[in-house]
């Protein structure tokens, strides 16, 4: 089923690309991961282009039938079990993100107020947003994408605290122990296989090559980010910071001037917000278009499951306890971003097996 | 019956241009249309519409550059309309209006012939109602508001610079008296510490909270412009001026309000005129208030989210199904060649594609007959 | 549909929720108390913090037009308890207006804090919330609490004063500037040691005199670098931008200005021993020409010349005091990590060094 042409759909790929990057920056980069860990994002980004060819044959092969469809029509009664389980990992997910932005902002901006009101905020706005539909929400990124290239300008900016001997290139031939790491990296391309099994159908098939550009930008972008926190804080020093990114921009100088110090901060933190709510927004549009096409509703029908997926995030998200994602969180991040490669390549192996539908 | 003569326009004031206006005849203002448009092409349809005012409604447009899919939603929707009179192009728009509950403007109502021509040549549908000087233009998009003839008068660095600022402008008018707030209500150590303290110096006293100073502000600057509209003529600009020094002085002299907070309300103020079209301006004056309680609650936070709710409403509407957002969302090379700032028209060759004009071209490139 | 009508009105009256539930946040910021200077002291087991708050009325024009400048500009708190944290809640509790330590630009620590506890007491500070990484860190020899109660004759904020004094360019030759951030990463990571720059008070110019630099061994003050040790330091990790260097050449002093320098650290691997070669290639103007040198260019060969000598000994005899410290602030165990040298933190103190100075002209003052 195609949703978004190609104008709209890149840019909520692009801008959910690196909200993930920027968002879960914490469990990515550690010290355990080494002090050239960053390369590994490579091997995130070819698993990731693999998918997208699979991508790419099962939307030419099934152009009427969305991922939801596929996995429910060749996978029988796994895909029955399989994609509702899909779901409840992508809820899982988006609680995470979403919590995961609030609490920056309760630690940075807002640290009186109760995390339920800036929660409630957040979940207001992205409501409405998804109630809008995905179309909107695509216009919307195409302007957000504006903030890409500011976020660009401050990652530059960084480079100047750099210690390049903190990300010389020894390592990579000297402990070769982090490539064990493989999979966390596979978590910030998570968008990718969701965003484009879902919406990007279209775009997969008639412009693939402006996808695979896009997701060769982003990991740049990411790529150099994650060099970016190494080098600067080194690989002890990166296990201080709740926050490595937010950490880097508190750290970036334009000029000595104390205006300069604190506007890249504020810039910054426009710019996460900004593409954290468009993340968030995307994500819940996948839940409740999926979920409606899953039980076979009607578009109105969608609308009240949309309302009572955001009541559910919002209350998963303020419900548990610090201690509870900590202790939660690293493990369902590792499953959920393992899981989505491994349905759709369930699906695409069970399409190899059968012939097309007409 | 005594017509008006045509005089220059009250509000579109022309630096460089036609200082002619409509006036209130249709069948003049058709002719000021043709005049400057004798193409055979150009076809004005005309219909009625009002049941007791029995007003006659012109459709504009050129037959061979206009979407006829276009044409015929916008008569479609005319002849939708159901009401005792018609009196003023506005009456319509909220009737043929995609979204109905928006604050935004979804069509772009004019009193210069020569800036309906300019948007007639781009695919556009005019709308000229009998007993209004103003003509309405369908579709239109955000960007379309903030254009003037005047852009495309002038050189194109200077009318890149004139979009630039009204862009600014309007980005002031909204963002200012919310930004300020949430900067020295939650987040002061955002700015510079000089000018925390200067600042914090100021409002040494107030009997006011800042967020409610912000407000009282905005008021007495909103019942001086409304104020100043109906004072008789000769004496609006002395008297308003005036008044307004006056008052403003008095309220820092005596303590009410501090002079930090006077002067980011009357930059607002200000910069809400930036904007060319009035009624954009006036969505900012309504919607300043949304963003300046975002942040009064939640500080940089809320004035972050209002932002993003304001941006994400805009991209959700549609004007004749044109997304309202154009061309910046959905991304169009040729519109957004003539956005913020105004390309040479050497380079402007294609019409914008908002109103998904039939013919794309400007240039030489007429269809053979 | 009746439901959406029903979630329609249930957003509204969750965004009336949002709208009613109050503004913890929003604290006017005429009743915050924007702490600019932070000191930290230990007397006898007990931490001494103090705090540096302007008086907004004595500083700047207030609204009612008066400013009396004969008043302090800025008004030190100073508590004393049994920890950190204890003593920041107690400046909370002394100080009428809500503290704000985000704005704080300068912590100044006294030599009386034992070092084990500095990292400690310092990342307490990086945890607040809202607090800029980029505050600058000194070691003090007096108390700090005098700083922090010193007024100044400058119109403005004495904390304010301090960070611009270090933070200028091209003035700063024997003091260098380290970030609360950078110490900490530094303590972190392990290989490069942090160093504080040390703050006194000009009595007699009611200024700062910003000399010297305090060295440390991963979180522990090894020694202090004299003025002219700083300056050594400043020039291997780059950091003097154009100071003056005077040398001595056959009793009599000759100064270059405007002296710019590139420094290379390199390990040198062989068989039978590693070394650290510094190789420091220095631009600089010559700025006079003594009696007794004729003005030619035998003169000026002479004069590059001992200047790369003295320089290269004064190099030599540095880098070796790091070693007999066993600190190094520079960065010679990280490049003998990267190396490969496998136990460089054992191998740091003892291994050979080696520098090289090349000198060359940039130009000549327009009068000798």
């Amino acid at each position: 089923m195609d949703r978004l042409t190609s104008k709209l759909f890149i840019p909520i790929l692009m801008l959910s690309f690196v909200t993930f990057g920027l968002s879960f920056d914490r469990f990515i980069i550690d010290r355990s991961i080494g002090v050239n860990a960053y390369l590994i994002i490579f091997i995130g980004f070819l698993i990731t282009i693999t998918g997208l060819f699979i991508l790419k044959s099962l939307a030419i092969k099934y152009p009427d039938r969305s991922i939801i469809g596929l996995g429910d029509k060749l996978l029988g009664p796994i895909g029955k079990i399989g994609t509702p389980l899909w779901f409840i990992l992508i809820f899982l997910l988006t609680v995470v993100l979403a919590r995961r932005v609030t609490d920056e902002v309760s630690t940075v901006i807002l640290f009186r107020t109760p995390g339920l009101v800036s929660i409630l905020g957040y979940f207001l706005i992205v409501g409405y947003m998804a109630l809008l539909g995905e179309e909107a929400l695509g216009r919307l990124s195409s302007v957000l994408m504006m903030a890409i290239p500011v976020f660009l300008i401050l990652l530059v900016l960084s480079f100047r605290e750099i210690n390049f001997l903190n990300i010389h290139p020894v390592n990579i031939y000297r402990n070769l122990g982090y490539l064990r790491k493989w999979d966390l990296w596979l978590l910030i391309f998570t968008p990718v296989w969701i965003l484009s099994a879902f919406f990007g159908t279209e775009s997969i098939r008639n412009e693939f090559k402006k996808v695979i550009l896009t997701i060769i930008i982003g990991t740049l972008i990411l790529g150099a980010t994650f060099l970016a926190i190494a080098g600067v804080f080194g690989p002890r020093g990166i296990e201080r910071y709740q926050w490595p990114v937010m950490s880097l921009m508190n750290i970036t100088e334009f000029a000595s001037s104390y205006l300069f110090l604190n506007a890249i901060t504020t810039v910054f933190f426009f710019v996460f917000l900004a593409l954290s709510l468009v993340t968030t927004a995307s994500f819940l549009i996948f839940l409740a278009k999926g979920l409606g096409e899953f039980l076979g509703l009607k578009n109105n029908q969608s609308k009240i499951i949309l309302l009572a997926i955001t009541a559910g995030l919002f209350a998963l998200t303020a419900i548990p306890s610090l201690i509870n994602f900590l202790e939660t969180t690293s493990l369902l991040l590792k499953v959920a971003s393992i899981y989505t490669p491994i349905y759709i390549l369930l699906i695409w192996f069970s399409s190899l097996l059968r012939r097309k539908d007409h | 019956m005594a017509k008006r003569l045509p005089s220059e326009p009250a509000i579109e004031k022309a630096i460089r241009g036609p200082r002619d206006s409509f006036i209130e005849d249709i069948y003049d203002n058709l002719s000021f249309i043709r005049k400057r448009l004798p193409d055979p092409n150009l076809k004005a349809d005309e219909t009625i519409v009002g049941r007791r005012s029995q007003t006659k409604v012109a459709v504009v447009y050129l037959e061979d550059v206009t979407n006829p899919d276009l044409v015929l939603e916008v008569k479609k929707r005319l002849a939708k309309i159901d009401i005792d009179g018609v009196l003023e192009p506005g009456i319509l728009e909220e009737f043929m209006k995609d979204n109905k509950r928006t604050a935004l403007p979804l069509s772009l109502v004019s009193e210069r012939p020569d800036n309906i021509c300019r948007l007639i040549l781009e695919g556009r549908v005019a709308i000229l109602v009998d007993n209004s000087p103003q003509v309405m233009i369908v579709p239109v998009t955000l960007n379309d508001l903030y254009q003037t003839p005047d852009d495309y008068y002038f050189d194109y660095w200077a009318g890149s610079l004139i979009r630039m600022i009204r862009f600014l402008g309007n980005f002031l008018a909204i963002g200012m008296p919310g930004l300020y707030v949430a900067l020295i209500g939650s987040s002061p150590q955002l700015l510079p510490i000089s000018l925390g303290l200067t600042i914090a110096g100021f409002r040494v006293g107030m009997p006011f909270p800042f967020y409610v100073e912000v407000l009282l502000a905005e008021i007495m600057v909103e019942l001086l412009r409304e104020a100043g509209l109906r004072l008789p003529p000769g004496t609006n600009q002395t008297l308003g001026s005036t008044i307004g020094i006056i008052v403003g002085l008095a309220f820092i002299q005596t303590g009410y309000i501090s002079t930090p907070t006077l002067i980011v309300v009357g930059i607002s103020a200000i910069a809400s005129f930036s904007s060319p079209n009035y009624a954009i301006g006036l969505t900012w004056r309504i919607l300043k208030y949304m963003v300046l309680l975002g942040s009064s609650i939640l500080g940089l936070y809320g004035f972050i989210l209002s932002g993003i709710f304001i941006l994400a409403h805009i991209s959700g509407l549609s004007s004749f199904g044109t997304p309202y957002m154009a061309p910046w969302g959905p991304w169009q090379t040729t519109g957004v060649l003539d956005s913020v700032v105004r390309a040479p028209h050497w380079l402007r060759l294609k019409r914008p594609g908002a109103a998904k004009p039939n013919q794309p071209n400007r240039g030489n490139k007429y269809p053979k007959e | 549909m009746r439901l959406l009508k029903f979630g329609r009105l249930g957003l509204i009256l969750l965004l009336l929720v949002l709208c009613l539930s109050g503004c913890w946040d929003i604290v006017p910021i005429e009743e915050r108390a924007l702490v600019i200077v932070i000191g930290v002291d230990k007397v006898e087991n007990r931490i001494r913090l103090s705090a540096q708050v302007p008086t907004i009325k004595n500083l700047i024009q207030t609204a009612s037009n008066f400013t009396d400048r004969q008043k302090p500009m800025v008004k030190p708190f100073v508590v004393e308890s049994s920890s950190m944290l204890d003593a920041i809640q107690q400046l909370e509790d002394r100080i009428y207006k809500s503290m704000i330590i985000g704005e704080v630009k300068i912590i100044i620590v006294s030599p009386q804090v034992p070092r084990k506890d500095l990292v400690n007491m310092l990342t307490i500070f990086l945890r607040q919330p809202m607090v800029s990484f980029q505050t600058l860190v000194f070691s003090s020899e007096a108390k700090p609490e005098e700083i922090i109660s010193s007024e100044s004759p400058f119109d403005i904020q004495p904390g304010l004063i301090i960070s611009k004094q270090q933070r200028s360019a091209l003035k700063m030759a024997h003091s260098f500037p380290i970030e609360l951030w950078d110490f900490i990463a530094r303590v972190d990571n392990r290989t490069l040691d942090p160093y504080l720059p040390v703050i006194r008070l000009d009595q007699e110019n009611k200024s700062y005199l910003l000399q010297g630099i305090n060295v440390f061994n991963n979180d522990k003050i090894v020694g202090t670098l004299s003025s002219d040790e700083s300056y050594l330091f400043g020039i291997l990790t780059d950091k003097v931008e154009e100071g003056y260097k005077e040398i001595i050449v056959k009793g009599q002093e000759v100064g270059f200005g405007k002296v710019k320098y590139k420094s290379k650290i390199r390990i040198i691997r062989r068989q039978n021993q590693d070394k650290i070669r510094v190789d420091v290639n220095a631009q600089g103007t010559l700025l006079e020409i003594p009696k007794g040198f004729p003005n030619r260019v035998k003169t000026y060969q002479l004069f590059k010349k001992e200047m790369e000598k003295q320089l290269q000994q004064q190099v030599l005899s540095f880098v070796k005091k790091l070693q007999f410290l066993n600190t190094d602030p520079i960065g010679f165990r990280k490049q003998m990590e990267v190396a490969g040298i496998k136990n460089w933190d054992e191998v740091y103190p003892g291994i050979a060094v080696d520098a090289k100075v090349h000198f060359n002209y940039r130009n000549f003052s327009p009068a000798f």
